[in-house]
């Protein structure tokens, strides 16, 4: 069986996750020193055994230095002793142009021979491989941010237990375990597909000490981490646990909804002077706050769709996405509620692309903030966290 | 060159005041203007035109789904199809049906309807329904099936019993009100998800002038802009989206024509042109100068084929022919003033090196016409063999996809060293659109151009 291809290609999915999470270094560049071997084997079989050339190099793709670096010596050792320089008694090396250029689906090598007015054009190619970047600098601000882990499909939320990760996408439920400065894959279990899909999912995981609960749309399902990872799911909706009881997705929507208040992104509640607030980040782009009784006392109209509670040695903070505009980068920022105003505790820290889920942990302690960045095509969560020292 | 040339850039040309929404709202139409008409969009019948084809797969792929599609690189995902094999003899596919996929017209999709559509289409293949899947013979070994299949001309489509065309994507067709337009409605148990927008209205026919008054005057959230509208575009407030460089601009002799047999000739008229004024001042430099047919973004070897003026080199060659250059006629397209001026700066150019050619906006009997082709990316090995076929360029040597880059940059070295085709420049597919437009997760355009539409969403009117 050959050329096969899959949607939920599970054990491709695992695989995938695996390398990106582990990186590819290793193997991008021994499939980049390939290449350039493969050009300079082209080159060999065409040319004259006499023939001898001069070898310049223009690097006109985004491979860094180091890559470049690489396939010089490669392509340079597969060719031996037929580069040299002119001594000015052997016969005139040709001249022999490297170009490291790229497409959409890969990187390119070209090489031109220039023996005669005809001249020989090779070309040689290899795929383009996810490549991980380093995680983002620790930011010095009152709000921090840890980078957790990064898949190239969407993350709804993700739970640290000691040194794993629980992870959920709109497939799978994920077990990682830490090796040395990575996740590797643990465990993995295939979600019942839903029926319909969402173009803006959602999802939810609560660990509750070894047991575990997902909520999707139109589903939710219990299992445990321990001693192996098990679940069972029933198709149907449930309420969410949002800090607001009876609240559940509208049925093929991206919101929330309750009877007496209306639809909303995501609710906290919070706590100033003694008295708890709930806020619901509405659909219009306000967010309510409501008292005990869920009686609206205040608005805010400077907020984005996304809100998080935390609760923390210094109090409780509301942790908020901000108005985007047209831009393709979130801002998050944390508030408190003193006599029903909005003060900003933090200063904003700008994310890596939009929040596609922000959540409060289990614990309420920190919060997890699921960013997508445009440009890549990549899902990174990060373990939010307001740092009282400052 | 940065990997970010590799994204697909869309500019915010300026930040609206007072938006506040992040995440997508559901509800609104999308109200869209084109110029060109598309009156059908039966996959079983396409224009002969370049750009109204260009312009159908535009449309059709917010109806109709293919059993596979390609991602951004090129390589074949799942579409309809949730898997596929080959038999070990080469010949044999099948490819296994997505369950629980319902056409527009609420009935299923199953192998029977896969056959319906694609047996029309797949010529020469023996096709036939199989239990969950459409299983596809070929005559010989075809490893570039699931490549073809990913081509909106192997939609799968049914005739609903109202005589309505059904598909399966994102948007389902509805009436249409008045003059050349398409409506559009959300496609609510579509398998992806229904789409943020309840509906897309699209007004075809309109000029690119007036498609700007109706963005100004808020009848209208994206319209298409010409590269020279650009800049005022955006400082009227639009913002402007861009594809990557995917449309070719190019001059195409015409092989019949006695006047230009001689390879000298042309090759003089290629050596002739400025294209670095025509780019910074007509095209306000909005995409790229080429002298490729397929543009660097998509083949990584477009910089092989440097633009070069040599009016001496074309001076010689002009004066090497054994007879006097008779005067040529360049046919470019009347509906469009921009491409007039190019052809008039092009004839300009000729007679520096003793050329004359005559602009006209009529095609039939010109010696030359200035063409727009867009690139059926993102594959260059499909892309090269689509555009020569299109120009009516001899393909015989062109190597079959899927084909390695190598042999599809000696098939394009060869095609540009005959002169037939002259590459001028490579353009991006340009609109402006209301700030209230927004997308996520996914740009509002693909790479190729591809109309995003099912993940664009409408800012509310009172922000």
């Amino acid at each position: 069986m050959i050329g096969q291809r899959t949607s939920r290609p599970r054990w491709a999915l695992t695989l995938a996750i695996a390398l990106s999470v582990a990186g590819t270094l290793m193997a991008e560049e021994s499939a980049l020193q390939r290449c350039a071997m493969e050009l300079a084997r082209q080159i060999l079989q065409q040319a004259a055994e006499t023939e001898r050339w001069t070898l310049t190099v223009t690097n006109m793709s985004s491979l860094g230095e180091a890559d470049v670096r690489v396939v010089r010596e490669a392509f340079e050792a597969e060719l031996r002793g037929r580069l040299t320089t002119h001594d000015g008694e052997s016969a005139l090396p040709s001249a022999l142009r490297l170009a490291i250029s790229e497409n959409m689906m890969g990187f390119v090598l070209i090489a031109q021979t220039q023996t005669d007015e005809a001249g020989r054009t090779y070309v040689s190619e290899w795929p383009r491989t996810q490549r991980e970047s380093s995680p983002a600098a620790p930011l010095r601000l009152a709000l921090n941010l840890h980078p957790l882990f990064r898949q190239s499909y969407p993350i709804l939320d993700v739970v640290p237990i000691g040194e794993r990760l629980l992870v959920l996408d709109p497939a799978n439920v994920s077990l990682y375990k830490r090796k040395e400065d990575r996740w590797e894959i643990g465990q993995l279990l295939p979600l019942p597909q839903s029926a319909a899909l969402i173009r803006d999912p959602r999802g939810r995981l609560i660990i509750e000490g070894s047991s575990f609960r997902v909520y999707l749309p139109g589903q939710h399902c219990a299992g445990t981490v321990d001693p192996s990872l098990g679940m069972d799911c029933i198709a149907g909706d449930a309420d969410w646990p949002l800090d607001i009881d009876g609240a559940g997705l509208a049925p093929g929507r991206n919101f929330f909804e309750r009877e007496n208040l209306p639809p909303f992104y995501s609710g906290a509640r919070t706590s100033s002077a003694g008295q708890s607030f709930l806020i619901l980040a509405g659909q219009e782009g306000t967010a309510h706050i409501l008292d005990r009784t869920l009686k609206r006392v205040a608005a805010f109209h400077a907020w984005g769709d996304d809100v998080a509670g935390i609760k923390t040695s210094c109090g409780e903070q509301v942790v908020v996405t901000l108005p985007r505009g047209a831009s393709d980068y979130d801002t998050v920022q944390a508030f408190e509620i003193p006599d029903l105003r909005a003060v900003a505790v933090t200063s904003p820290i700008k994310l890596p692309g939009v929040v596609t889920a922000l959540w409060s942990t289990t614990t309420r302690d920190n919060a997890v903030v699921v960013v997508f960045d445009v440009d890549t095509g990549t899902y990174e969560a990060y373990m939010l966290s307001v740092d009282c020292g400052r | 060159m940065k990997h970010t040339c590799f994204r697909l850039i869309v500019v915010a040309s300026s930040l609206a005041a007072g938006i506040v929404e992040c995440r997508p709202h559901y509800g609104g139409t999308l109200r869209v203007e084109m110029r060109t008409i598309i009156r059908d969009l039966s996959p079983a019948d396409w224009p002969a035109a370049p750009v109204e084809s260009a312009s159908k797969d535009r449309l059709m792929k917010l109806v109709f789904e293919r059993l596979v599609e390609l991602d951004d690189a090129g390589t074949p995902q799942p579409g309809l199809a949730f898997t596929w094999t080959q038999d070990p003899d080469g010949l044999g596919w099948r490819f296994y049906l997505r369950p629980n996929v319902r056409f527009h017209d609420g009935s299923e999709l199953t192998p029977a309807s896969g056959v319906e559509s694609l047996a029309g289409t797949l010529r020469g293949c023996e096709v036939m329904a199989g239990d969950g899947s459409v299983l596809i013979r070929t005559p010989q070994p075809r490893p570039d099936l699931p490549l073809e299949l990913a081509s909106t001309r192997h939609s799968i489509w049914r005739r609903a019993p109202d005589g309505r065309l059904a598909g399966t994507g994102p948007f389902r067709t509805s009436g249409c009100s008045s003059g050349p337009c398409l409506q559009l409605v959300a496609n609510a148990d579509c398998w992806r998800g229904r789409p943020f927008l309840d509906g897309v209205s699209i007004q075809m026919g309109r000029s690119l002038r007036d498609q700007m008054l109706d963005l100004e005057l808020g009848k209208a959230e994206i319209v298409e802009v010409a590269p020279d509208a650009v800049r005022l575009a955006a400082q009227r407030g639009a913002r402007i989206w861009r594809s990557m460089p995917n449309v070719l601009v190019a001059l195409l002799l015409d092989a019949a024509r006695p006047s230009t047999q001689d390879r000298r000739l042309r090759e003089a008229v290629a050596l002739a042109m400025d294209r670095s004024s025509v780019h910074n001042v007509l095209l306000q430099n909005q995409g790229e100068i080429t002298c490729a047919v397929l543009p660097q973004w998509m083949s990584g070897f477009a910089f092989l084929h440097p633009p070069a003026q040599n009016l001496d080199r074309a001076r010689q060659l002009v004066a090497s022919l054994a007879s006097p250059v008779p005067p040529l006629t360049l046919a470019c397209d009347s509906s469009d003033p921009l491409a007039q001026l190019i052809a008039d700066r092009i004839a300009l150019d000729a007679h520096e090196v003793g050329i004359t050619i005559h602009t006209s906006t009529l095609r039939s009997g010109a010696d030359v016409s200035l063409v727009q082709l867009p690139t059926p990316g993102p594959r260059p090995d499909v892309a090269l063999v689509e555009m020569v076929r299109a120009l009516g360029l001899n393909d015989e040597k062109l190597p079959a996809p899927p084909a390695g880059l190598r042999a599809v940059q000696a098939a394009e070295s060869l095609l540009l060293g005959d002169y037939r085709i002259i590459p001028l420049f490579h353009l991006p597919a340009l609109y402006a659109s209301s700030t209230r437009v927004r997308s996520w997760n996914t740009r509002g355009l693909a790479v190729d151009g591809t109309w995003r539409f099912e993940d664009l969403w409408l800012e509310s009117e009172e922000n």
